[in-house]
């Protein structure tokens, strides 16, 4: 918003401020002025006015905050000669009716007759200028010179245009616009108009949007001689209501949204007609049309001295904060140890004490705040499963791969193929930035997908990436229950995806190896083993899937379980779904870091040191059949075994020259071991045996150096 | 007699002109094995006509007095060419060790097989760093939803419904998210857990807010529809105005530097009362305002950028917590951990942070 440094002078008496001073000290109490334009000794203002300051979006409220922030007196400039009016009543010219106080407390209108339409004043014009505001004509640059002097929102309409009641006599309806009407604004848009819209009527038809922009056909023309001001205090909602949903705002509406004072009314009336008269000459009529459903309670505020001391932190003077609470308007009093104060009329962002406690503290200034700290307080430790996501960023970070951060919302069409993977049905957002960010997504792994892509375009196709991101879904029990209040409604679950597409590694030393499934699962592994999870508390098992899905690839992914709770999944991308997005398959997994933290097994009690006897390891390969799976082989070998078996391990896989087709020959590694005693090499060797048979047993299996049957 | 000795004294000039020789080549490039010590081993102190032996041999001939004399002479000798060739053979099987090395040698200049190093991402670090500020003042971590209610999200921070300052946080509805105060939405900043965490827990409060958060921008280098911030709440009897200033100016230090400055300047947010605008003294010309060949550019020349939002908690918000605002005060502050980073880092657009360019992440980031 823009303010003349002449302009707001000309309400402080005696030497204009210094221009760098002022705009330094309306800065300090709180109108940030953002920029500062100089013109051939002039100096304009661009000041941020927050939401609840509409009393300083004017030069006179301005001025007021001016005045305190450089401890300058603050007064009206003289307003010339007095408004003279003619001997015709305004009530004989025109009526005003208000149908909806609430919605409009206060109408007043002036008439104004014997008019000669031309342009304003230099000085008007000067001003409005300097401020970036276009000259239009007399009348039109009054109302503006207006609302930008003191904030009061004013429209001429000519009153000739205006429609008459069956009596004759012009008459405005303040009232909810009728469906079905509709009104050319000054802007020349066709508005429809809906109950919901305040409206200013004529006898018959809606005439302006009120608070927010005049109808085109009752302007102020060159033609117009008589002049029906309106100055009106509209209720903010009413108009915010209006001019939202027409998608319009003016200065007006700007400031009819955040509160006018309803007592400026007739002053810009007569500030308006004077301005007119000087420059189109005419007559106003007797008095001014004011019709006002009451006047609003005054309102008395108490601050308490201790309580200023006792917030702030530091003591201020009583003398220093009634001395601020006089200049801003405040009528303040002292009563023993307190301060009564009536909130001026165009403060309408005053409603209690602490509200009367900033007023002092940003006029009395905050760098004059003393530094304290609060009393100690003493935090609590964490919960582990608090740690978990943090922890897991260290660890894939420290596995090599890179942390990505995605939006949150995808498209609707990168979503579908993951919906089952999400914790309930999708959630589309109502007023989106249309695609891709409609959908709230079903997992992180589709944001590493769009990352893998932007750097596949550009090369980059070695790709290690995760990212610690939110699932969204609607909840499913509160669905069905038609629960439509309260939150809790969308299900959100913290999960770790991971992508990886390419070579696991390059080097000159080897061939490089590309990305696969076990590299996957092995870095979900790794990463549940590094949060705590695995032998013996919280056993990690893969689960296959063969079955088709929208987005794994059936027989090369699993489900990933935690002591048999599915805790996410891992595997190739669905092969079309990984062409759709330009990816040769890529490996992806999702884990619930919520369910990985409730999984966590609770710290030991008691470390068992390691045996200090060595332990004992046998090999046995098996030829089978491959549809046998290593969790067969594996529960084969540990089947009916000794305490004493502590792993079976996967030592080997072959196919090729000398293995059948259709199977495969796998070498497992026991590994035996006691606390209490070294084994002795029979007993290792009739373990060995014992497990061999087994396998032996299971279907079309054949195991190096030991015959069938035997 | 004389013979003998002009005889061994010429054979030791011969063995140190041969010894001379081999130690020659024991330090040149062709060095000297341990094969070439034995050869000059045998042919000198060999049990079968080496030449030291057969001096020895020669003694038989003498009578008892030049025996004696000659025996030292002879003796002397060959302790020399023992000693010679021990320390000869010493060098010759430290060459052959090293020779043996040679053959395995790598070039070491080669790029060695290096783990991959993966990063975290920027706006993890800057999180973890304003977190631990906040955790040495005593700070627990608190979260909350990124799907809000109108009611925690707006209402109960003191914005009314059809309030202009609703205006300045374009906000996300999610669709078929039902009407008025029930009204879902994807939170515009992480207070609502500010609300959430008075209604759920007794004063005294003190707790950071990392999260995720959503405003309607469209997406250029200053704006992103998603981000991050750190709110604070302190909750407590007699926390103070000049408290916030302390804690604010406690964690710049922390964050920056010891030297760096806070100030506060008025502004207005409807869920405290008073609201301020902080700004910190710029890291990068201390506070000055200028830099090599002219205006600090980070904070446009003025010495000062701003990066929270803080103030007194309105006693309505309170309230809408279930804590009576005459009993207790509090403080609340805010940031985007998005806009520290930006800051801290120099990072010239905020979309590199939801790219995920390779060679955007894959950097030290401190």
């Amino acid at each position: 918003m823009k303010f003349s440094h002449s302009w707001i002078a000309s309400y402080l008496p005696g030497p204009a401020p210094d221009p760098k001073a002022l705009g330094e000290r309306l800065t300090a109490i709180g109108f940030i002025v953002e920029g500062v334009e100089r013109m051939g000794g002039r100096t304009v203002y661009t000041v941020e006015i927050t939401a609840n300051r509409p009393d300083g979006m004017n030069h006179r409220g301005l001025a007021r905050e001016a005045a305190v922030a450089l401890d300058r007196a603050f007064a009206e400039p003289e307003d010339g000669r007095p408004l003279e009016e003619g001997k015709t009543s305004a009530d004989a010219r025109a009526r005003v009716l208000v149908e909806e106080p609430e919605l409009c407390p206060r109408y007043s209108a002036r008439v104004l007759e014997g008019i000669r339409v031309g342009p304003a004043s230099g000085a008007v014009r000067d001003r409005l200028l300097e401020i970036g505001s276009a000259p239009i004509s007399a009348p039109v640059d009054a109302t503006n010179h207006v609302l930008w002097d003191i904030g009061q929102p004013l429209h001429a309409f000519d009153l000739d245009t205006l429609a008459k009641a069956k009596d004759g006599l012009p008459t405005i309806v303040v009232r909810r616009a009728r469906a079905g009407e509709s009104l050319v604004t000054l802007d020349g848009v066709t508005r429809a108009l809906a109950p919901q819209h305040l409206v200013i009527a004529d006898a018959e038809k809606p005439v302006a949007l009120a608070g927010v922009m005049g109808g085109l056909a009752t302007a102020i023309s060159e033609r117009t001689t008589r002049i029906l001001l309106e100055g009106a205090h509209f209720d903010p909602r009413a108009v915010r209501k209006t001019a939202r949903s027409l998608g319009m705002h003016t200065d007006a509406s700007h400031r009819f949204e955040r509160g006018t004072d309803p007592e400026a009314t007739c002053d810009g009336l007569d500030r308006a007609a004077r301005l007119i008269l000087a420059d189109c000459g005419g007559v106003p009529c007797r008095g001014t049309i004011d019709v006002r459903a009451g006047r609003p309670a005054k309102r008395v505020l108490t601050l308490r001295l201790s309580r200023l001391a006792a917030f702030l932190g530091m003591d201020i003077p009583a003398a220093r904060s009634l001395e601020i609470l006089a200049a801003l308007g405040f009528a303040p009093v002292r009563e023993g140890d307190a301060i009564r104060v009536t909130v001026p009329s165009w403060r309408v962002d005053i409603a209690g004490e602490e509200d009367l406690i900033e007023e002092v503290i940003r006029c009395e200034g905050y760098d004059r705040l003393p530094e304290t700290l609060p009393r100690p307080y003493a935090p609590a430790r964490p919960p582990a499963a608090a740690l978990v996501a943090d922890r897991a960023r260290d660890l894939l970070a420290g596995f090599g791969l890179l942390e990505c951060q995605t939006y949150s919302f995808v498209s609707e069409t990168e979503n579908a193929p993951f919906a089952p993977a999400a914790p309930g049905a999708p959630v589309f957002i109502e007023n989106a930035l249309g695609e891709p960010f409609t959908t709230m997504r079903a997992t992180p792994v589709i944001g590493l997908l769009q990352s893998a892509r932007h750097n596949a375009r550009r090369g980059q196709e070695d790709l290690a990436l995760f990212e610690v991101g939110t699932a969204f879904g609607w909840n499913q029990e509160k669905i069905s229950a038609e629960e439509k209040t309260g939150d809790g409604r969308i299900v959100e679950r913290e999960r770790v995806g991971i992508l990886l597409t390419g070579a696991r590694r390059r080097h000159w030393s080897e061939t490089s190896e590309e990305n696969d499934f076990f590299e996957g699962a092995g870095i979900a592994e790794a990463l549940m083993r590094g949060l705590g999870l695995g032998e013996p508390g919280a056993p990690i098992t893969f689960k296959e899937n063969l079955s088709f899905s929208s987005y794994l690839a059936a027989g090369r992914s699993a489900l990933v379980r935690v002591s048999g709770r599915d805790v996410g999944w891992v595997g190739v991308l669905e092969p079309s779904l990984a062409a759709a997005w330009d990816l040769t398959d890529p490996v992806v997994a999702d884990l619930d870091l919520g369910l990985l933290g409730s999984l966590l097994p609770p710290p030991a009690a008691s470390v068992e040191p390691p045996p200090r006897f060595p332990g004992s390891e046998v090999d046995i390969t098996v030829t089978h059949p491959v549809a046998t799976a290593w969790k067969t082989l594996d529960a084969a070998a540990r089947a009916d075994a000794p305490l004493e078996l502590v792993a079976v391990e996967a030592k080997g896989r072959y196919r090729g020259p000398g293995v059948p087709e259709g199977f495969v020959k796998t070498t497992l590694t026991l590994r035996f071991g006691s606390p209490s005693r070294s084994l002795a090499r029979e007993d290792v060797n009739a373990w060995r045996d014992a497990a061999a048979r087994r396998l032996l047993a299971l279907p079309g299996a054949k195991v190096d150096g030991v015959k069938e049957g035997s | 007699m004389a013979d003998l000795l002009a005889s061994v004294e010429g054979k030791r000039r011969v063995f140190f002109e041969e010894l001379k020789t081999a130690e020659e080549r024991a330090s040149s490039r062709t060095g000297l094995l341990p094969a070439d010590v034995r050869a000059l081993h045998v042919r000198w102190l060999g049990q079968k006509q080496g030449v030291v032996t057969e001096l020895l041999a020669g003694l038989r001939t003498l009578s008892k007095e030049d025996k004696a004399a000659a025996g030292a002479a002879i003796n002397g000798f060959k302790k020399d060419v023992e000693a010679s060739l021990s320390s000869l053979e010493e060098k010759s099987l430290l060459f052959e060790r090293s020779q043996k090395q040679r053959a395995l040698a790598v070039d070491v200049t080669l790029p060695p097989r290096a783990p991959r190093v993966g990063r975290l991402h920027p706006l993890t670090v800057v999180r973890r760093r304003i977190e631990a500020a906040f955790a040495t003042l005593g700070y627990e971590i608190a979260h909350g939803p990124d799907v809000e209610t109108d009611w925690l999200n707006f209402g109960a921070l003191n914005f009314p419904p059809d309030h202009p300052a609703r205006d300045a946080v374009d906000t996300f509805f999610v669709k078929g998210g039902g009407e008025g105060k029930d009204r879902l939405l994807l939170r515009t900043h992480t207070s609502p857990v500010q609300i959430r965490t008075m209604l759920a827990q007794k004063p005294p409060i003190r707790i950071v807010i990392p999260g995720r958060v959503y405003r309607k921008d469209d997406i250029d280098p200053r704006h992103s529809p998603v981000f991050h911030q750190m709110e604070g709440l302190t909750v407590d009897e007699g926390v103070t105005f000049a408290d916030l200033k302390g804690t604010l100016a406690a964690f710049a230090r922390l964050l920056f530097t010891p030297e760096t400055k806070i100030r506060f300047g008025p502004t207005f947010f409807p869920f405290v009362e008073p609201g301020v605008d902080v700004a910190v003294s710029c890291v990068f010309c201390s506070g000055t305002g200028s830099a090599a060949g002219g205006m600090c550019r980070p904070c446009s020349g003025t010495g000062w950028i701003e990066i929270l939002g803080a103030g007194m908690v309105h006693p309505n918000v309170l309230r809408n917590g279930g804590i009576d605002p005459e009993k207790y005060s509090g403080f609340a502050f805010g940031m985007g951990i998005d806009r520290v980073a930006f800051l801290v880092y120099g990072v010239p657009d905020l979309r590199l942070f939801f790219e995920n360019d390779v060679r955007f992440l894959d950097r030290v980031w401190s």
